[in-house]
């Protein structure tokens, strides 16, 4: 096994993600499936471990869609994709060539689509779905990766109703053919993002609430510590203390990407694998301003994500508090942030939900904590007291 | 490849064994490439790296030689593909150029005309339909195989492609799934760090670290030898060139195209010729350079150019306030100009230090800025490479105006300046090391091509230097005289001398040189040391102690000069003095076994053996192999009669049979009756005197705890100051010595010793010697225990090494010495019959000898050879 934190890895060297995989078999058995992942978790990776892990009733295409940006393209990406099938789609009666030239002809053009026209994309995805269907090749499974990229260029770029009715579209298609398609929405930023721009555009629909939000862990601890074993082995890199294994696979809060970008430290200095070596190579990875860790990644994005000034303040506020906190209830939480009374308490509610959702914070039993140690770690550096 | 021209030196350009002999410094990180891009081509695997660093730092040819030795390895495999986009792909603003390039360095490197053929299709499409085309042709192109895609400066690349340009290339390998990137960059890529971005954390980054200066030394000697140039690589290698490659490295950067160029100028004869190429190697770079520099902020460019001036890394505060920009501010800028490239800092405690990243960037804007005058680089190169010597003949020929001899001017100026101290001093390292390590031969070609460059007396006291340290004295000497003649103002000349001579034993010589160093050069502790050394030798103590005592008011923290004072001091008699000294000296260096060994001598003088025992068992401790330490160690071992560490250390006898017989003698005296002889391994057949108990012989003899001891260690004493050519002192043990207190065969065995170190010493004047001895027996009425001793010396005689040429003199002696007295009548026959019989082979020789006394000579000389 060799270090490699941002390629494609073979799905025999993936380590664990066995049991995740199962589980999302089961769960596709029954209904679609929203996939939500922080980046580079390894969500790609699952995707293809299901995929070459598929049950005989399942038909997987796996698009990437994050160079599309209209739904004209997602057509094309879709027929480029499911080229495979478009023998059937002739018999079906459906002329793929000219589909696209009249197609492409109006858009290059600048004229705009008579409303049948606009909408012959979906006439499109609902024969290739019929095929499937009337083809009894089981059901097809659609892993739709960059899904939210996708609509947030959509919407910028032709406006909300088109991204909406994409969603729409999707919807109807997999309600429709419960029995023939299933649908897995992921990407590396949170679909809630779109669907709440959405809703305040007054598209206040519920494209996703027959899904199943599934979220991709980090890895189980003894997986951790199976990958960091498998690299010290494949990389030829020296340990002297077992439990220094162990230690860097935590310490890494088992999240593959970091493991291999620690291990790698080791590659490039030739340094042995001790406790003390382990502590100063993560603590420098943590607070190097150049490291492929990049946590203040998790700072400069709530701009991004909270354009809403206030929600930014108090989550800033929230995250700083518990970085140097092991835990907090809600009441202790809100106390500490709102100790001037700005802020109605329904509101640090909404933020501390989206800060779940957004991998920031876990919620459980009522208490608030880091997700990531090492973002905490990070935060208690660059803010703590 | 017999030839480089460095203005064409484009790795990508040449072949690949060329590439592999020129290369150094990466190896572990090619191979490691090499592994992954193989496992990307024959796996289910893809491994993305980027390798960033400044121009010029080597990257291009580590990235062809990935790209040859991965070829190499996946000979065979059908379906692994390489697309290599060099660094000449000028031509990708986008992403459809992208494919474009990836299909074009597919169809050129598999010579794929079919390929080509549907390549031609795409020229008829739209550019969204191009694309999916391209796309489609790549898939269907990979079907059931993988493609390594290698590209040089991917961040030209990625910052054509913008954000859109990106997720689709993304989007492409992510679906495709069979494609991996290895790449070159000379920035870190921000699209490649930031999360925002599609390629976060996609590549697997590697900086490449400049040349180390054996690293540009290598590299150096690589080019030279690829290019046959032998002169160069022999120069290269020697001290002095190794001196100068290092610091060209210093000025370069570490920059491996920088060295290309200045290896170039190496091998030129003429400053000539290395001058109109460098401006032009710069030239050629000044556009690429000048449109970077106008990408810039105009407070960007003022900093760039702020640290092209410093020439070195200089603190934030430093440049606000020279460039009269807010810190705040400042530190942003800079934080950009890093992140593009530009600066790289470094933190030194809480300090961040900034410089230029690009070597060449900074020669650029220099001479930019200069344009028309010299150049700083160039006259630094001119300054390290020629001696001062060659730059004023050049510029003697020179005509009065032109390029070059403003160049030699400044460089002149500069040496002027700051002198050659600096060389000097270099040299005087590169040939310490040679002779250190005893590397004589290395060590005369470093002197060869320093004559080019020093003047003649340094020369010729290099060459002193270097014989000294092969202990050719007179040949060394002879040098340093002649170097005294050409410049004898120069003082380190003197002391050089000085040291010579003081090898030489000529100790009066080397005190004058050392006095006109003193006298020249004003007091050191150096020198007071040397004199103190040479009086000391010549037995001036007072004088030795004078001097010892200036260079301890010098410098009072060196434990050596307290060990010479406490030598000194304890030769004068003086041990409470010299037990003070050897203490101050072991507070100064305990480690060290000398000052113990002092300590426990002038303990035993002041007749406390305990404090020696314990200080000589220290020394020992430190240095059990150090037999002076192991005698000293014995003598007063049994002087305190510890019969333990006689056991423990006696063994010693065994491990240095040669040990020294001085000691030897004086345990026998002393307890001749009760010390288990055999044990202790005595052995007299192994007398070697060492110089160091002749020294201080005198002392020990005082060791005795009574007048008996002292009688008895002054009759073995008589030997080994034979040995020691001190004939006159052990005359004077003889006469002090009551014959008549000891037991015969005590005084017999003191007589035998005394006759085989008179035999030993051969000369014209041992019968003389002898006639004296004889005077001290007949006066002691003992005659009858010098004729044992003579009838006992024959074995000796026999064994006597040197029989062939100084037999015939011994016996002569003898029966010149001897032969008027008749008690010696039979033992002079005896040798006679040993001389002729047994040295010169008449066997009939014994024949001549009476029955009684033949059968008295056959028992004497059994077992003889």
């Amino acid at each position: 096994m060799r270090i490699n934190p941002g390629g494609t890895i073979p799905v025999g060297d993936v380590v664990g993600r066995g049991q995740l995989v199962k589980e999302l078999w089961r769960v596709v058995e029954r209904q679609s499936v929203v996939l939500a992942a922080e980046r580079r978790i390894g969500k790609t990776t699952v995707l293809r471990k299901m995929r070459d892990e598929s049950p005989d009733w399942a038909n997987v295409v796996f698009v990437d869609l994050e160079a599309v940006q209209s739904t004209e393209g997602f057509s094309r990406k879709m027929y480029q994709e499911l080229k495979p099938h478009v023998g059937r789609l002739e018999r079906l009666g459906i002329d793929v060539r000219n589909f696209f030239s009249s197609f492409k002809g109006a858009g290059a053009a600048g004229v705009k689509l008579p409303e049948a026209d606009k909408h012959r994309w979906k006439e499109l995805l609902r024969k290739v779905f019929e095929s499937f269907e009337k083809g009894g090749n089981g059901k097809l499974i659609l892993m739709l990766d960059e899904l939210p990229w996708m609509l947030e260029k959509i919407y910028v770029k032709n406006g909300p109703e088109e991204a909406m009715d994409l969603l729409d579209f999707l919807r109807e298609s997999r309600q429709q053919r419960e029995e023939s398609l299933r649908l897995i929405y992921t990407g590396s930023i949170g679909l809630h993002h779109i669907l709440g721009k959405l809703k305040k555009d007054g598209h206040g629909g519920t494209p996703i609430n027959d899904m199943c939000l599934v979220e991709v862990p980090v890895l189980e601890q003894g997986d951790a510590l199976a990958l960091v074993e498998g690299l010290v082995e494949g990389e030829n890199i020296s340990c002297s203390e077992p439990n220094a294994k162990e230690q860097l696979a935590i310490s890494c809060d088992c999240f593959p990407f970091y493991i291999h970008h620690a291990m790698d430290e080791f590659v490039k200095t030739g340094q042995t694998l001790t406790r003390q070596t382990v502590g100063e190579v993560v603590t420098r990875l943590i607070e190097n301003e150049g490291s492929p860790f990049q946590l203040q990644h998790y700072h400069e994005r709530l701009g991004i994500y909270y354009p809403d000034e206030q929600i930014k303040v108090v989550a800033q506020k929230v995250l700083t508090i518990l970085s140097t906190e092991s835990s907090m209830g809600r009441a202790d939480l809100s106390n500490q942030v709102n100790s001037e009374g700005v802020f109605e308490d329904y509101f640090i509610r909404e933020v501390l939900g989206l800060l779940v959702k957004d991998h920031y914070l876990l919620h459980e039993a009522g208490q608030y904590k880091y997700k990531f140690d090492l973002v905490k770690s990070w935060w208690a550096w660059r803010f703590g007291a | 490849m017999t030839n480089i021209m460095v203005t064409s030196f484009t790795p990508s350009l040449l072949a690949h064994e060329d590439l592999e002999k020129l290369f150094v410094q990466r190896h572990d990180e090619v191979q490691r490439a090499v592994e992954l891009a193989v496992e990307s081509l024959v796996k289910d695997a893809c491994h993305n790296m980027i390798f960033y660093g400044p121009r010029g730092i080597g990257k291009t040819h580590l990235i062809s030689l990935i790209y040859y030795r991965v070829k190499k390895a996946i000979n065979g495999e059908e379906k692994a593909r390489i697309a290599w986009l060099n660094e000449e792909e000028w031509g990708v603003a986008t992403y459809l150029d992208f494919l474009l390039c990836v299909v074009r360095a597919l169809v050129e490197e598999y010579k794929d005309k079919s390929l080509n053929a549907r390549l031609e299709e795409v020229f008829e499409l739209s550019i969204d339909d191009a694309e999916l085309y391209l796309e489609g042709l790549l898939a269907n192109y990979l079907e059931g195989g993988r493609l390594l895609i290698i590209v040089e400066n991917i961040n030209e690349i990625f910052s054509s492609l913008g954000s859109e340009g990106q997720h689709k290339l993304r989007a492409f390998l992510q679906n495709l799934e069979v494609i991996s990137i290895i790449a070159s960059s000379t920035i870190l890529i921000k699209d490649t760090s930031d999360k925002n971005k599609p390629f976060y954390g996609f590549f697997l980054n590697r900086h490449l670290e400049p040349l180390t200066d054996d690293q540009a030394l290598q590299f150096l000697v690589k080019i030279a030898r690829l290019s046959s140039n032998e002169k160069l690589e022999r120069y290269i290698e020697s001290a002095l060139g190794r001196a100068r490659v290092e610091a060209i490295n210093n000025i370069s950067g570490g920059n491996h195209r920088v060295m290309v160029i200045f290896s170039q100028f190496l091998a030129k004869s003429s400053l000539e010729e290395l001058v109109t190429p460098f401006l032009k190697t710069l030239n050629e770079l000044m556009p690429y350079y000048q449109s970077k520099m106008k990408d810039l902020a105009a407070q960007q460019r003022k900093i760039v150019e702020y640290l092209c001036e410093a020439r070195h890394a200089v603190q934030v505060k430093e440049i606000a306030g020279r460039l009269f920009i807010k810190q705040q501010s400042l530190s942003r800028q800079l934080l950009e100009l890093s992140k593009k490239g530009y600066v790289k800092s470094e933190r030194i405690g809480r300090e961040s230090y900034y410089e230029i990243s690009e070597p060449l960037l900074r020669f650029c804007i220099d001479a930019k800025r200069k344009r028309g005058k010299p150049l700083k680089l160039f006259i630094d190169f001119l300054v390290i490479w020629y001696s001062a010597k060659e730059l004023q003949e050049r510029l003697d020929i020179l005509p009065d105006n032109g390029l070059e001899r403003a160049y030699i001017t400044e460089a002149l100026d500069l040496i002027n300046s700051s002198r050659e101290d600096e060389l000097i001093s270099n040299m005087m390292t590169g040939l310490r090391e040679c002779t250190d390590k005893g590397e004589y031969r290395r060590a005369k070609s470093f002197l060869a091509e320093l004559s080019k460059y020093v003047e003649d007396y340094e020369i010729l006291f290099l060459k002193s230097y270097l014989l000294y340290s092969q202990q050719k004295y007179e040949q060394a000497l002879k040098e340093i005289e002649e170097a005294i003649r050409l410049k004898e103002e120069v003082n380190y000349l003197y002391m050089q001398r000085g040291r010579i001579q003081q090898r030489m034993d000529d100790y009066l010589a080397a005190i004058d040189s050392f006095q006109k160093v003193l006298a020249a050069d004003g007091e050191s502790a150096t020198v007071h040391n040397s004199l103190s050394k040479n009086y000391y030798n010549t037995g001036a103590l007072d004088e030795a102690q004078f001097h010892i005592e200036r260079a301890i008011e010098l410098d009072d923290n060196k434990a050596e000069l307290q060990f010479a004072h406490s030598l000194i001091t304890f030769q004068k008699g003086e041990c409470s003095t010299a037990k003070q000294s050897a203490l101050r000296a072991i507070q100064l260096d305990p480690d060290v076994s000398l000052g113990w060994m002092m300590l426990a001598l002038s303990s035993v003088g002041l007749k406390d053996y305990e404090t020696a025992e314990s200080a000589v068992a220290k020394a020992y401790e430190m240095a059990p192999d150090e037999e002076n330490i192991i005698s000293l160690y014995l003598l007063v071992a049994v002087v305190n009669k510890n019969y333990d560490v006689i056991q423990q250390v006696g063994n010693a006898f065994e491990r240095f049979p040669a040990l020294n017989s001085g000691v030897q003698l004086l345990l026998k005296g002393i307890y001749d009756d009760e010390i288990d002889i055999d044990m202790l391994g005595f052995s007299l057949k192994h007398i070697v005197l060492s110089s160091y108990l002749n020294e201080r012989m005198a002392a020990y003899v005082s060791l005795g705890k009574d007048e008996d001891t002292i009688g008895a260690t002054k009759l073995f004493m008589c030997e080994p100051l034979i040995y020691h050519n001190n004939f006159q002192a052990a005359l004077g043990c003889l006469e002090n010595i009551q014959f008549g207190n000891y037991n015969p065969p005590r005084v017999y065995e003191a007589a035998r010793g005394v006759v085989v170190a008179l035999m030993c010493n051969t000369s014209q004047n041992s019968a003389r010697d002898l006639k004296q001895v004889l005077k001290v027996y007949e006066g002691k009425e003992s005659v009858d225990a010098l004729v044992y001793g003579v009838m006992k010396s024959i074995p000796a005689f026999l064994d006597f090494p040197y029989r062939d040429t100084l037999s015939k003199v011994w016996v002569d002696n003898l029966e010149r010495a001897l032969g008027d007295n008749d008690a010696f009548a039979i033992v002079l026959s005896m040798y006679k019959v040993a001389y002729e019989g047994l040295v010169m082979g008449d066997e009939t020789a014994v024949l001549s000898l009476p029955m009684e006394e033949r059968r008295l000579f056959e028992e004497l000389v059994e077992g003889c050879s």
